[in-house]
């Protein structure tokens, strides 16, 4: 059974990917449905939270979790999603609860709001509508709301509870409820969308229109030499009937400056999205390699300068080079599972320096014996070995729920 | 193997502080390897050479290095006896089980030059005899990094390349220190040092250590790292295949060392450091950012030792 301490978290993290999910399905709600339902979305998502934890607290199986797919179907089906969606919706929920379910350590706050705000602008953009910017604000507070009361019950914990905590809880609580609570949300959402983020859109546009036309302006002073057929193009066009021309009848030009200025703003703002993006990702390339000549020197003992092997290496030695002799394939596994718990061991690291940096007191001479001096050992050995690691997950897990 | 324990045991009761250095000049024994002790003076390289020497039950000679000694001073000379009226040949006190080459850097490269036949193949070649030498044999030098430009002449690459180790001594700590003033407050240990090894002891080791078996990932592993040497950008001369053999053979004695009859990637990479660090030459570049020990540690950290993912 999974720790109930690990729920909450759980819970949020779920609910984060399912806002994202929506945001992936938008275009299929927008070219599909009448109207975008959000609301129905949201009402079987927390639905389907509730019976999916309610499931945590009677069986490990995911048989069980499985069986949710068909039911969150039918209702979606009701809903009048479509087969399709209504298919995909069901299959992601049982999909992603049952990953993150056996998901020790969860702690991807971050990366679900980089992926709300890169979608939602996105979809703003193309689609422009307001409730990208409001599942953007909601994926916000969810996850910081989430992310702070996980902490604090943390810190609560080694600091064992008093009054002072319990109000700060509650009102934590409180707080992050009425927040995340559509009603009084929408209410903040709406009130910051028309105050703030609209005028400030339409500002932008204005200014990227006026320097459009402006610049317009001054090119039609320049005396340019008019193309012959210019304007037995422009009669072919009328005496045909089924095309305008706006350019010759000037009756759409703010129409059409304000289609290119809000093509130039929405390719700008990819540009700078994508230069973000690229920066951010230097950057972050820089600090880990910074991190790493700086411990040529001193200890190596931080996991953040762990250097893994190659993705090519990796795969390959994930699905072409797994060992074939039981002892070695409990160290294959065992490197897996405390990957998960991010005590993975580093490329250049020896199973004895790794070993010593988590502190695992295992005798894995009999892993030696037969990985390097390619000796057999008896079962009893291959036991004693596997209940030493499985021995030390089960600990760093329960370590971690504490 | 109890033997060597109680040789380590004593060593340690005498040089305080150095379990890894004289664990390494055991492995250098067994592996027929010659090691360089490197420190500033007086930590105790000379002690700790003499003391070794003292534990193995063979020849001990000593010979401090200094400008005017000649290459015949080190292997030997043939000359003429006026009472027998013939040539005869006097071998140099490098015919030894243990020769102790005290302050190695300041003898000029020629007489340097005259320990490289008997440091590789173990054996003299003077005035075109062929001389052996007998087995155990190792060369224990010393040298002082810090007064290198008065009158000391830097070893050459062929020279350090047929050094096993090189060994950076170092000062003790605190309470190293403090327990060596206590144990030679009345009397030197070294004075009641009794040889546990004989001759043969070390000759059956020598020849256990060559039955260590050592797998094809560790081999790839090590010479993984030795390519790492050559190919590293800020190295502009690496790893010879002499420096692999001894690696290799380092290896096999240091697993010999801990009972086991094969070797891991832990026996490689331990002793890496002290194998290589004096076989590799920075680049111009290389040198200003980093020392050779930064370089070993970087081409280490670079190398995936062969595990399972």
């Amino acid at each position: 059974m999974a720790p109930k301490a690990n729920r909450f978290i759980l819970s949020y993290h779920f609910m984060g990917e399912m806002l994202i999910l929506f945001l992936i399905l938008y275009p299929l709600f927008y070219y599909n449905l009448e109207a975008i339902p959000f609301y129905a979305y949201l009402g079987i998502l927390l639905l389907a939270l509730i019976c999916f934890l309610f499931l945590t607290k009677l069986t490990d199986t995911m048989a069980l979790f499985m069986l949710m797919a068909p039911v969150i179907f039918i209702i979606n089906v009701w809903l009048k999603f479509g087969l399709f969606i209504s298919m995909m919706i069901a299959l992601v929920f049982v999909w992603r609860f049952i990953v993150l379910y056996r998901e020790v350590y969860l702690e991807y706050e971050m990366n679900l709001f980089q992926i709300t705000l890169v979608l939602a602008l996105i979809e703003v953009i193309l689609f422009k509508d307001n409730l990208f910017i409001i599942i953007l604000l909601m994926q916000l507070f969810l996850l910081t709301f989430g992310f702070f009361s996980a902490n604090y019950r943390q810190v609560e914990k080694q600091i064992h509870s008093n009054m002072k905590a319990f109000i700060v809880k509650v009102i934590l609580v409180f707080s992050g409820l009425l927040l995340v609570f559509w009603s009084v949300g929408s209410i903040v959402l709406r009130f910051f969308w028309d105050s703030i983020l609209m005028p400030l859109w339409q500002l932008a546009t204005t200014i990227f229109i006026s320097i459009f036309v402006g610049i317009m302006y001054l090119l039609e002073k320049i005396p340019l030499p008019e193309p012959q057929d210019q304007n037995m193009e422009a009669d072919e066009t009328f005496e045909n009937g089924n095309m305008t021309n706006h350019n010759l009848e000037g009756t759409s030009t703010a129409e059409y400056n304000e289609t290119y200025a809000y093509i130039i703003i929405a390719s700008l703002a990819l540009i700078a999205l994508i230069w973000i993006f690229i920066k951010y990702r230097k950057s972050s390339f820089k600090k880990k390699e910074k991190e790493t000549t700086s411990n040529l020197t001193t200890s190596t003992d931080t996991i953040d300068s762990v250097p893994k092997a190659s993705l090519g290496t990796r795969l390959k030695a994930r699905f072409f080079n797994q060992p074939k002799h039981p002892v070695r394939k409990l160290i294959y596994r065992f490197e897996h599972d405390t990957a998960k718990l991010k005590e993975e061991r580093r490329s250049d690291e020896t199973i004895q320096e790794w070993f010593t940096r988590i502190g695992a007191q295992i005798d894995y001479h009999v892993y030696e014996q037969v990985r390097y001096g390619e000796m057999d050992v008896t079962q009893a050995d291959k036991k004693e070995l596997e209940k030493a690691l499985k021995g030390y997950i089960q600990k760093r897990k329960e370590d971690l729920n504490e | 193997m109890n033997k060597i324990k109680d040789a380590q045991a004593q060593l340690n009761q005498i040089i305080f502080g150095k379990v890894d250095v004289i664990n390494l000049l055991f492995i250098a024994l067994i592996a027929e390897g010659h090691v360089l002790l490197e420190s500033v003076p007086g930590t105790g390289k000379t002690k700790l050479a003499k003391s070794f020497a003292k534990l193995i039950e063979g020849d001990f000679n000593r010979m401090q290095f200094t400008p005017d000694v000649l290459a015949s001073d080190v292997t030997g000379i043939r000359y003429f006896n006026p009472q027998t009226e013939t040539f005869e040949l006097k071998i140099g006190p490098v015919q030894t089980n243990v020769f102790l080459a005290d302050e190695i850097n300041r003898t000029t490269p020629k007489t340097q030059a005259s320990l490289l036949e008997v440091m590789a193949e173990r054996q003299l070649t003077i005035d075109g005899e062929t001389v052996s030498v007998d087995a155990p044999f190792i060369v224990i030098a010393t040298q002082n990094p810090i007064d290198s430009n008065y009158g000391t002449f830097p070893l050459p690459e062929a020279q350090l390349d047929r050094f096993l180790f090189k060994i950076d001594l170092g000062y003790p700590n605190q309470a190293e220190e403090k327990l060596m003033l206590q144990t030679y407050r009345e009397n030197d240990p070294v004075t009641t040092l009794e040889s546990i090894l004989n001759r043969e002891d070390i000759r059956a080791l020598q020849t256990e250590m060559k039955a260590v078996t050592m797998n094809d990932a560790t081999t790839d592993y090590l010479l993984d790292l030795v390519q790492a040497t050559r190919n590293h950008p800020e190295i502009e001369l690496g790893i010879s295949p002499r420096g692999t053999l001894s690696l290799m053979q380092a290896a096999q004695a240091r697993a010999l060392l801990d009972s086991r009859n094969y070797v891991t990637p832990d026996d490689i990479k331990a002793l890496a450091p002290y194998v290589f660090e004096h076989r590799i030459i920075l680049t111009m570049e290389g040198a200003m950012k980093k020392t050779p020990q930064q370089a070993i540690q970087e081409v280490l950290e670079t190398v995936a030792v062969p595990v399972e993912n």
